[in-house]
């Protein structure tokens, strides 16, 4: 565990392999642009889930992988940003989109200080764990009371928006433009979170989840900043389901239940938490196995529960430390040569 | 007013001692192990459908149920000792957020596995004939079945009270609980301890599965929505505490109960709302057990 | 500020349920000064420090830094006032390296201090804090595992980084628990040079707990002796050396299994 995160925890690569790194993110970025004019509009909308599961998952991984806590209710904060981006999408809030999405974000962060505080001094463990659990299925029961929020049956019909700059409207009413859209807004806020995790806050996250204790003693409150992690966390994973809202254009409740809580688990470790890229490896991976494996009942929860177990017991790291396994077993017999 | 007050706190307990039959087990395996086992009412779920299947929806007679109950509770128990084998015991040693998440995968594959064998349909089993029938008191009928409920909560909190506290396997039990290593030195055989524990819970799991199949449809979500409550009485009661979770599930059955008596329209929130006031008041739960962090 | 000691300690009472760890202990330390808390196992040294640091809360008493009642002080205040703290089994940010451990206790310090940094934006640490991280690595004669992760260094040298992570944030006194515990004897007597040398060029104080006899005299001028819970002599290290009680209840034994 401590090789793969060597990388992470310093960057200490050559400077070709990072500017390989970089190619191959561009050309990632420039083929998920082009996507809409290469594949069919299915794959497409599988393409545009995996980019909103894989900031959902880099959200939960912030708190895991660079925190050092779990929070087994993320649905919750996702729904709050669906529901709300859908609710109002759908009754006109007549709010510009791009503040409809910053209210969301915030929405997420303020649920997230709620929850700090009632658990201030014991952010930690079990108690984060039944807590997070238990604002997820609150929000369901919540929802399922709310005629507005479409109760059982969800909230449809929610049309996509068009963005309304003053000098030129972006209009993102068909399905390609606003998966462009989600694309630029994917990689804006990647980047947003890279550089939280390799910031002085990420470095203190960071010590805080190696040993809490001798965090304090060089002077880190640790209480605040897990409750800033959880806040950052909590609010990206609202962003995250405000941009899903006008993708699927339909919010249910399927989207507030332990499976969907169990997802961004899975991918972040399924890639490898100890990896800033990993959730993004991991969300990829496992949507192109579930398309292979989509329609039998009960089976998605075979597949998330039982390779989660796997991942767990077999490769901790995931699939990123399995691969750094394998490079520097292949660089070390280059160099014994 | 009176037999409204009467109905809430016989409701309540009715309720509590259901999430007690489930909650306890769970606060068993943790006070030993500690290890929460989110995969808990899974399991409970999975005690269910093999009771419905074994025993078909109308019971024979109380026997005939008690004794489906206890089928159900033997292959949970089985289904235990291969989770040890293949789960559990490889995650003693590691940090506990692997525990939680490996347990949290366990749980939805179960799921998965319920879907897979006997749909998504929902089902009813009937309580046996001896106990389908309610009685007039104060002037609210109430369910014999519920009586029954009731009655076999007190009775297995009294057993494991007794056992922990009483018996020679209690002992052992507090000894492994406390100091694993130090029990270890003066000879008792530690990972037999533990495996059993494991099993005594799943086997518990297995049986409240079989009491409780008739109490409510039976559905995969079954689980999930008894296992929140139990995880919230062992938070409440104090992780690893029978007495606090005892206390804390009769508090919450009583919440919900009045919640759905006088504010039915918003069922279900009021417990949201006790287990945020009790974690801000009693951040160590109602009975803490010694260290647990 | 002359006049005013830099830590003291009064009527401190520690309980673990209904047991009294600490039963009333006092002492004071002044600027500059070195203090050397010594007792058999589970006197309560460590229980003393950790109510000292603000890592356990006192049944009563109080504890004064610098003049200022710290007592209600959770322990990263204490720590941004000046309180620094090793621990008896060393403990660092393991899957750090050596380099990024230190920075992060600058920038900790930064904040500590409200010190605003310049280019909050750029990601990577300011390169002033850097260097001052790879100086302080070099002044403990570790610069050499600058880039390596502190999982992988030994143990003598994680010890090290623990002190170059509590000298980070400019301590006034520092607090070593055992900070020759587990080493060999050569290694000891580098570590003892190493606070030797912290002393003598930042005029650091040092309260230390310590088993090692030679330790102790080679770095401390006065000596408090702990016997559950209570102070039962205390004086320069001669005064302690020659007590007759100190030497029935501590020395006799322990002293023995010390040095044999």
């Amino acid at each position: 565990m401590s090789e793969a995160s060597l990388a992470a925890a310093e960057g200490r690569r050559s400077g070709t392999e990072t500017r390989l790194g970089l190619l191959c993110l561009a050309v990632l970025v420039v083929l998920l642009f082009l996507a809409p004019g290469l594949v069919n509009p299915g794959i497409l909308f599988v393409i545009g889930m995996t980019l909103i599961q894989a900031v959902f998952a880099l959200s939960w991984n912030l708190l895991f992988g660079f925190t050092g806590l779990a929070s087994f209710g993320h649905a919750g904060f996702f729904a709050i940003g669906a529901y709300f981006t859908g609710a109002a999408l759908r009754y006109d809030f007549h709010l510009p989109f791009l503040a409809v999405l910053a209210v969301a974000g915030l929405l997420g962060a303020l649920v997230a200080l709620a929850i700090g505080v009632v658990a201030l001094k014991r952010l930690t463990g079990i108690f984060l764990a039944v807590l997070t659990v238990a604002l997820t299925e609150a929000m369901a029961k919540i929802i399922g009371f709310s005629p507005a929020l479409g109760e059982q049956d969800g909230l449809g019909n929610i049309p996509r928006p068009v963005i309304d700059l003053g000098l030129f409207r972006i209009d993102l009413t068909h399905g390609d433009d606003y998966y462009r859209f989600l694309v630029v807004a994917t990689v804006l806020i990647v980047a947003a979170l890279w550089w939280v995790v390799h910031s002085r806050l990420g470095r203190t996250f960071r010590a805080i989840r190696e040993d809490a204790d001798r965090a304090r003693f060089v002077g880190i409150d640790v209480a605040r900043y897990r409750v800033i992690s959880f806040m950052i966390s909590g609010g990206t994973a609202a962003l995250a389901g405000a941009l899903s809202a006008p993708l699927t254009r339909i919010v249910t409740l399927d989207q507030v239940n332990w499976l969907a809580s169990t997802q961004p688990i899975l991918n972040s470790l399924l890639g490898g938490f100890t990896s800033f890229w990993g959730p993004i490896v991991g969300s990829a991976a496992f949507s192109t196995i579930n398309y292979f494996t989509r329609g039998f009942p009960g089976l998605s929860e075979i597949m998330v529960g039982g390779i989660l177990v796997v991942v767990i017991l077999v490769a901790p790291t995931g699939i990123l430390g399995l691969l750094g396994k394998l490079r520097r077993r292949a660089l070390g017999k280059g160099g014994r040569k | 007013m009176s037999s409204q007050a009467v109905f809430v706190l016989f409701n309540g307990m009715a309720q509590g001692m259901a999430f007690f039959l489930v909650a306890a087990g769970l606060t068993w395996v943790f006070g030993i192990l500690k290890i929460l086992n989110l995969a808990h009412g899974a399991f409970f779920m999975l005690g269910a459908y093999i009771a419905y299947s074994v025993g078909g929806a109308w019971p024979a007679s109380i026997w005939t149920f008690l004794a489906v109950a206890l089928v159900a509770a033997a292959a949970v128990g089985v289904l235990g000792y291969l989770t040890d084998v293949l789960v559990l015991r490889r995650l003693r040693n590691v940090d506990y957020h692997y525990a939680l998440i490996a347990t949290f995968g366990l749980m939805l594959f179960c799921e998965g596995v319920a879907k897979a064998i006997w749909g998504t349909d929902y089902f009813a089993v009937m309580p046996p004939p001896e106990v389908d029938r309610a009685i007039v008191v104060g002037g609210s009928y109430i369910s014999v079945y519920t009586l029954f409920v009731i009655g076999t909560g007190l009775a297995l909190y009294a057993a494991l009270e007794i056992v922990m506290h009483r018996t020679w396997a209690g002992k052992i039990m507090r000894a492994v609980s406390n100091d694993p290593w130090m029990a270890g030195t003066v000879g008792i055989n530690v990972p037999l301890v533990l495996m059993l524990s494991v099993v005594a819970s799943f086997v518990l799991a297995g049986f409240a599965g079989g009491v409780l199949v008739p109490n409510q449809a039976l559905s995969p979500h079954v689980g999930a929505s008894f296992v929140l409550y139990a995880f919230m009485a062992v938070v409440i009661g104090g992780l690893g505490s029978i007495r606090g979770t005892f206390l804390a599930c009769i508090l919450l059955g009583i919440v919900e109960s009045a919640n759905a008596t006088f504010m039915a329209q918003y069922g279900g929130i009021a417990i949201y709302i006790l287990l945020a006031v009790a974690l801000v008041w009693k951040p160590n739960g109602l009975f803490p057990a010694q260290g647990t962090t | 500020m002359t006049g005013t000691p830099l830590l003291t300690a009064t009527d401190l009472r520690v309980s673990y349920g209904a047991f009294e760890v600490i039963k009333g202990v006092s002492l004071s330390v002044d600027a500059g000064d070195a203090l050397a808390i010594i007792g058999p196992n589970g006197a309560g040294k460590s229980t003393l420090f950790k109510a000292l640091t603000g890592e356990i809360s006192c049944r009563s008493g109080e504890v004064r830094f610098l003049g200022k009642d710290v007592t209600a002080l959770p322990a990263h205040l204490r720590t941004a006032e000046g309180m620094g703290r090793t621990f008896q089994v060393s403990r660092v940010f393991l899957e750090l390296t050596a380099l990024a451990n230190v920075i992060v206790a600058l920038e900790s310090r930064q904040r500590c201090k409200k010190r605003g940094q310049g280019r909050w934006w750029r990601a990577a640490p300011e390169p002033a804090l850097v260097e001052e991280a790879g100086h302080l690595l070099s002044q403990l004669g570790i610069a050499h595992l600058r880039h390596e992760v502190a999982a992988t260094i030994s143990h003598g040298d994680r010890k090290r980084l623990e002190l170059a992570l509590a000298l980070a944030l400019d301590p006034l006194i520092l607090m070593l628990d055992e900070p020759t515990a587990g080493m060999a004897p050569a290694d000891r007597m580098h570590i003892v040079d190493l606070i030797l040398s912290i002393r003598a060029e930042k005029g650091v104080a040092v309260i230390m707990t310590e088993h090692d006899m030679d330790v102790i005299f080679s770095i401390s001028e006065r000596v408090m002796v702990l016997n559950y819970g209570e102070v039962i002599a205390a004086g320069t290290v001669d005064e302690v050396r020659n007590s007759q009680t100190v030497r029935e209840v501590y020395l006799g034994k322990d002293m023995y299994h010390a040095e044999g």
